[in-house]
């Protein structure tokens, strides 16, 4: 119980230093939304709207940062987070609405996935270390996992959506169906989604292989192991519930991270397959200084990240009785 | 113009007769893809905040009164037939069209015209061209009649009527009962333009828009559909417009003859009118930069030949003209006398005029002022990521270095950016004209007029970044905006040309240009070099607009 109050102790301060810093960075940034905007169009924008910009804005008074500070903390906790100025007038909660549904199925899908596939395939080639599959399997996710993301998804849009046409170049999904919740559109949606998805799951089990397979490796020399061996146990039994249960504890807390992170949305993919999601609008938001769009975006991430570690905390005291007791 | 109407009148007529003209064929959709910068289409069908702050549709479907081509100032009618400046200028009438219905059956009058206006008077977050701004000089505007709009001055002000004339007009009996125009999202527009709006999918960033099939131009616009699509990179834009996805793209591939056009030349057209150019300002209130000889050294050392191919592949439309006067501008307002002038690239003759100003170069090859200090390392301040314009900073960088002037490159984000030039913080940047328009006033305005400059660092200059101002300028910029007469405007733009080659306040380097890629896969009738009824501006623009209502299938 201790344990628990600590982890939430923790949580709570965590939480607030992380709030403070996300008011207090953007605004050390020079410049302010309306010449942001004059930037983005170079030159298309008459530079005479800049007044009408600021007025619409509301950043032609300047007001106390204390009262600014307030009244920021007062919207956190109401959750209405503003109008965004980078997308003036539609209100944050609405851009966020559109994206994070997408950034969810897309980026929380594959990452479960590649999880899966990562733990999977890290299992067997440590098990099987000296297989010839295991020696084929290993450099090529290596290699996969190191390439650089942007070339590779660039090299598999090109290739399998405008050369090939197997799949469409962008969107996602067909504007040909019709609206509301149907078999079509579903078979559209996950249709538009498999070839970004792919991109995300092929570079990033690499990473979940490695980590898996080292892990296990090293349990795998334990003592234990070696006596469950001798007891006569069937080699499934002690590959996944003696050396793989013990081992997936790292790699677990990574997840955990991930998985926080997935709100952040992957930016890369949604460029390269012009895909909706939150990363774009972070990037956009951050580009054009544009403060309530970027503060509700930087919280979501912020709790998501901090709850998805206090969830894992909690996980580990469970499955690790040393954590609970505080034992070596 | 009446005569090239009348010439073209004819010439189709007998094109008719001799039964060489083919009827134009109606239908099809004409789809639109933008890519970079446009990533994101606004859901706000606002027409009164600034472009690129409302979906692009919007252009579509409101009018302005006219359609001014910013490139040579021909003129379009739109909701407007004529004006007539009166009273020594003091008196603006424009007759607007008869028989115009809003899209929801609402006659449209002169009413709604003087309404628009008051309504951006009313609300200066709306004023987003600043005509209601104290140096504007406009005092009052009203309907006189049906059809007849009187916009009445306190003091001459001519070169308003392009930003008046491109102001969307909005219906009164909708607009007058809305509380607050600023965030209201006009999700039901009425408009009287040529299409009307159907549907839009943020998450797909695609809007649709349908013919409006009682569009005062009768028989126009010869497409049914409008398909707007935004995708967040160049390199998805060209593909989709190679694949024959879409038929329009405003899309700025590194080489796009070789990545666009040469990939079919039947099919893949390009048409890039130079709008704009490349600038290098330089920071007329710090030393040296306030030596007219020092910067017109730097002009003269600056390769700009290898700018345009190196940073452009030859796409930008050349080299800047030394007064910065646009290409399509200077047959009409470019002095005869300083046609030939050219500020050749010539490290010899920038070393000469730095020699004679007492400026030397040091054992070392560093270069001293009068005084014999060694002139300190100066930033180069262009934009983060801007590939084209840190490519010639790099250029510029190595080509100060021959003068012995060491300079490092400087590059922000955005808003930063922006930020250091508007406050005058920078010592170099690369930048573009803050004004455009249908004349070298509008470029000269906003780019000398004191109003818009800094009196001192750190203060905000708000178009003039070289934050350089000369009486002889301002005296001529106010002489052209009292004068409807463009004979006097000549002798003044001539006037500025020839201070802006005696004292190089900017240092021009290229050309800028808008970016049609055109694919007459499906559809033709784009503008070219030889039909230049617009700019090849983007569809959000009353200039895109023209463009949805000249093509046609093939």
């Amino acid at each position: 119980m201790k344990y628990v109050l600590k982890r939430i102790t923790f949580f709570i301060v965590t939480a607030w230093v992380a709030l403070t810093i996300n008011f207090i960075l953007p605004r050390m940034m020079p410049g302010n939304p309306a010449q942001a905007m004059i930037a983005k169009f170079h030159g298309r924008l008459n530079p005479q709207a800049i007044h009408a910009l600021k007025i619409a804005f509301g950043i032609d008074v300047q007001k106390n940062l204390l009262l600014q500070y307030i009244d920021y903390i007062k919207r956190i906790l109401t959750g209405d987070f503003g109008i965004s100025l980078s997308f003036f007038p539609s209100p944050v909660n609405q851009i966020l609405s559109y994206a994070i549904p997408w950034t969810l199925g897309l980026v929380g899908v594959s990452t479960v996935i590649a999880f899966s596939i990562g733990t999977l395939l890290g299992i067997r080639t440590a098990w099987r270390r000296e297989s010839t599959s295991s020696g084929i399997i290993i450099p090529i996710f290596l290699f996969l996992n190191s390439m650089p993301y942007f070339w590779f998804a660039l090299l598999i849009s090109y290739l399998f959506a405008f050369k090939l046409k197997w799949f469409p170049l962008v969107g996602a999904y067909s504007l040909n169906i019709p609206k509301g919740f149907n078999l079509a559109r579903i078979a559209s949606i996950l249709y538009h989604a498999i070839l970004p998805a792919c991109t995300i799951i092929i570079t990033a089990t690499g990473g979940w292989l490695l980590t898996m397979r080292n892990n296990m490796i090293s349990v795998l020399s334990d003592d234990y192991v070696a006596f469950a061996q001798a007891k006569g146990l069937p080699d499934k039994v002690i590959e996944y519930k003696y050396a793989a249960r013990n081992a997936i504890l790292p790699s677990f807390t990574g997840f955990a991270m991930a998985l926080g992170f997935v709100i952040s949305g992957a930016l890369l993919t949604e460029i390269v397959f012009s895909y909706p999601g939150i990363g774009y609008i972070l990037y956009q938001s951050v580009l054009n200084l544009d403060y309530p769009l970027m503060q509700a975006i930087f919280l979501f991430i912020m709790i998501a990240v901090l709850t998805a570690n206090f969830i894992a905390d909690l996980f580990y005291a469970l499955l690790d009785p040393r954590v609970r007791t505080g034992a070596e | 113009m009446k005569k090239l109407a009348l010439l073209v009148l004819v010439f189709s007529l007998i094109f008719v007769i001799l039964g060489l003209g083919e009827p134009i064929k109606y239908g099809g959709t004409l789809r639109f893809i933008g890519g970079g910068g446009w990533a994101q289409f606004p859901d706000s069908m606002n027409p009164l905040l600034p472009e690129g702050g409302f979906s692009p549709v919007v252009a579509e479907i409101y009018e302005v009164l006219f359609y001014v081509n910013p490139l040579n100032g021909n003129i379009t009618d739109l909701l407007g037939t004529s004006y007539e400046w009166k009273n020594n200028n003091l008196e603006l009438d424009i007759n607007t069209r008869e028989g115009v219905k809003w899209s929801d059956g609402t006659p449209f009058t002169a009413r709604d015209v003087a309404f628009t206006f008051n309504y951006i008077k009313k609300y200066p977050a709306l004023d987003q061209l600043a005509v209601w701004s104290s140096t504007s000089g406009l005092e009052s505007v009203e309907a006189n009649g049906d059809n007849i709009v009187v916009f009445k001055f306190s003091k001459p002000n001519t070169p308003l009527f392009y930003y008046l004339s491109n102001i969307p007009i909005i219906p009164e009996h909708i607009w007058s009962t809305i509380k607050n125009p600023v965030t209201f999202k006009n999700e039901n527009p009425v408009g009287t333009g040529p299409f009307l709006f159907k549907s839009s999918s943020p998450q797909n960033n695609v809007i649709l828009a349908v013919k409006n099939p009682d569009y005062w131009r009768k028989g126009r616009p010869y497409v049914d559909k409008l398909e707007i699509r935004a995708v967040k990179s160049n390199t998805t834009s060209l593909l989709m417009l190679l694949r024959h996805d879409a038929d329009w793209g405003d899309c700025t591939p590194a080489d796009p003859k070789k990545l666009w056009v040469d990939k079919d030349p039947e099919l893949n057209k390009m048409w890039w009118p130079v709008n704009n150019a490349n600038i290098l300002y330089l920071n007329t209130q710090k030393t040296p930069f306030d030596i007219p000889e020092f910067r017109k050294a730097v002009a003269l050392a600056i390769d700009k030949e290898s700018l345009v191919e190196k940073a452009y592949h030859g796409s930008c439309g050349g080299v800047a003209h030394p007064t910065g006067i646009i290409p399509s501008q200077q047959n009409e307002w470019l002095d005869p006398l300083l046609k030939d002038v050219n500020l050749r690239y010539s490290p010899q003759k920038a070393q000469e005029l730095l020699t004679s100003i007492g400026f030397k170069k040091n054992s070392r090859g560093e270069l001293m002022d009068s005084d014999g200090k060694v002139l300190p390392t100066y930033k180069i301040l262009v934009g983060a990521g801007w590939t084209d314009y840190i490519t010639m900073a790099q250029i510029i960088s190595k080509n100060l270095e021959n003068l012995g002037i060491k300079t490092v490159i400087d590059q922000e984000a955005g808003s930063t950016y922006m930020s250091s030039i508007m406050s005058g913080t920078y010592d170099m940047a690369i930048c573009w004209w803050a004004g455009e328009g249908p004349s070298p006033y509008y470029y000269y305005y906003q780019g000398f007029y004191p109003p818009f400059s800094g009196s001192k660092i750190g203060e905000t200059s708000l178009s003039d970044y070289a934050r350089y101002t000369n009486p002889i300028i301002t005296a001529a910029l106010e002489t052209f905006s009292k004068t409807s007469d463009i004979h006097l405007q000549k002798q003044a733009i001539y006037a500025i040309e020839r201070i802006i080659v005696e004292d190089t306040p900017l240092v021009f380097l290229t050309n800028r240009t808008h970016f049609g890629c055109f694919s007459e896969a499906y559809l033709v009738g784009w503008p070219s070099d030889s039909n230049p009824y617009c700019a090849a501006e983007v569809i959000d623009s009353p200039g895109g607009a023209m463009i949805t209502v000249n093509v046609h299938l093939k």
